[in-house]
């Protein structure tokens, strides 16, 4: 059994940001942080953008921290090893390698796994996920080689990015989604339908509200046949079908879990001395006033410095109206705050004159939670303003729609 | 051709000369801004601008231009070489 003061699982941008900021604040304190991967500290925001995935950009680029960064800091950094089981009450976790560590404070930073793709044949060469550096190679390699026949599955920020850069590189690619449209329901139809427009025009063969049944072939992949019997040849399958939050094993021992782990606004968990940072994380926001996971990586940092700082004794909250962007084809797309398009939420259409641009705001009870701008993100920072400061829209609703109300000069009002 | 910025540095006993930016590679990720507070903002297009290049100390520019997740900061020296990325 070895001892930490500070225990991290998971070597992350929120894991890996706690333990810098515990070093900060604590110069003493020893400090192990638990990755699974065989890696330092890696962007995983560059892993689908296309000057990266083409080798134009080098590949070095990726590390965002080096091994000696985490010995002159005096981190411990367990790779290739998962956190197993966790004892809240002898404050231990065991590792896969059967090692066992005792914490006096614990970060549950573990981050999301990727979604398998459950489907006959998925084990056929030819099948590329992205969620990990390991990934990446595989989808790099692919990019940067002859054009292939791609069927893209899965149609959220990933998949587009990556679409953008097979095309480019002269890929057909055919799109096989379940959805009714790409981003839904992360995006309206109205906004999505000039970007799938753009793509089309570009090649890309979309096919909606479909599913693949079973991938053929051989050893390699040479195409697949979709539930309703149709087939589409194909070399290269690419399922970016999201990811899943792993809880269990911290529900077994007692932390509260929901989709994430359930945290307060310090990021605390029901457990005394557990804390919770990055992607798994299902706090309570104080601007929504809801919980919230995030899922994004300026969320993910921020959450890894506040309860970095809070496990030193501190007891910040965690307060950020969060953002964010994917480009391609043309368009930059934003998305602040809480986009979802849940009951009892209404959706405003906000007038851009801009050809291919359009803004919605998402509003609960009079107050905006969230907002999209496609090629708009002159407004993003407008919506931010609005939502942090819980300016009241209410009354101003039908002149938002009309677009008689310009919503940068709401964003400078305190109440309109 | 790539969008780039570049910011001039003038501060007596600095090494660094000029902080470039890389718009097409920048997302907004802020993580620059929560290193640099001083040097860094978000513009009308929400993109990094450096509102102030002198400000701060060398070695938080450069922590600044390595937290960015996209490596869309790059830093030179006073003799024209680029010292980060490396």
């Amino acid at each position: 059994m070895q001892h930490y003061t500070y225990v991290i699982i998971g070597g992350g941008i929120a894991g890996t940001t706690a333990a810098e900021t515990i070093r900060k604040h604590d110069p003493k304190g020893s400090i192990a942080i638990v990755s699974d991967e065989s890696h330092p500290l890696y962007s995983r925001v560059l892993l689908s953008k296309p000057k990266w995935v083409l080798g134009e950009q080098p590949f070095d680029n990726v590390w965002l921290k080096k091994d000696e960064w985490y010995e002159e800091n005096n981190i411990h950094l367990f790779k290739g090893l998962r956190a197993m089981k966790l004892s809240a009450a002898k404050k231990t976790v065991e590792l896969s390698d059967g090692d066992v560590l005792k914490y006096e404070k614990l970060l549950l930073a573990t981050g999301t796994h990727k979604r398998m793709w459950d489907v006959k044949g998925a084990d056929k060469k030819g099948i590329h996920y992205l969620r990990t550096v390991d990934d990446a190679k595989g989808i790099n390699e692919v990019a940067q080689g002859k054009p292939k026949r791609v069927v893209m599955v899965g149609s959220a920020c990933v998949s587009f990015e990556i679409i953008e850069i097979l095309v480019a590189k002269g890929f057909h690619v055919t799109e096989v989604m379940r959805e009714k449209y790409f981003f839904e329901p992360q995006l309206g139809a109205e906004e999505v339908a000039p970007i799938e427009q753009t793509l089309i025009d570009s090649g890309v063969e979309i096919i909606r509200e479909s599913e693949i049944e079973e991938v053929l072939g051989g050893a390699s992949v040479e195409g697949v046949r979709l539930k309703d019997g149709r087939e589409i040849a194909c070399e290269v399958i690419l399922p970016l079908i999201g990811v899943v939050l792993p809880v269990e094993w911290v529900q077994k021992a007692g932390v509260a879990t929901h989709k994430g782990i359930y945290a307060n606004q310090y990021l605390e968990t029901n457990v005394p001395d557990i804390w919770t940072a990055g992607d798994t994380t299902e706090s309570w926001d104080s601007v929504l006033e809801e919980t919230v996971i995030m899922g994004n990586w300026m969320s993910a940092r921020l959450q890894g410095q506040v309860a970095g700082k809070n496990m030193t004794g501190a007891r910040e909250a965690f307060e950020q109206v969060s953002f964010h962007t994917s480009h391609g084809f043309g368009y930059q797309i934003g998305w602040t705050g809480d986009v979802r398009p849940l009951p009892g939420r209404e959706i405003i259409q906000y007038p851009t004159k801009e050809e291919k641009s359009s803004c919605r705001l998402i509003v609960v009870d009079g107050r905006v939670v969230g907002g999209t701008t496609v090629n708009r993100p002159d407004l993003m920072s407008a919506i931010t303003k609005i939502i942090k400061e819980k300016i009241e829209v209410g009354s101003a609703l039908e002149e938002i729609r009309k677009g008689t109300v310009d919503l940068k000069a709401i964003a400078n009002t305190k109440r309109i | 051709m790539a969008d780039l910025r570049e910011y001039p540095r003038d501060v007596e006993g600095s090494n660094i000369s000029k902080i470039v930016v890389d718009r097409d590679l920048c997302i907004a990720a802020v993580s620059c801004l929560a290193v640099a507070d001083e040097v860094w903002e978000l513009d009308e297009e929400n993109k990094v601008v450096a509102k102030n290049p002198n400000a701060m100390d060398d070695a938080t520019i450069i922590a600044s231009a390595e937290a960015c997740p996209t490596k869309a900061i790059f830093v030179y020296d006073k003799e024209g070489n680029q010292v980060f990325p490396k």
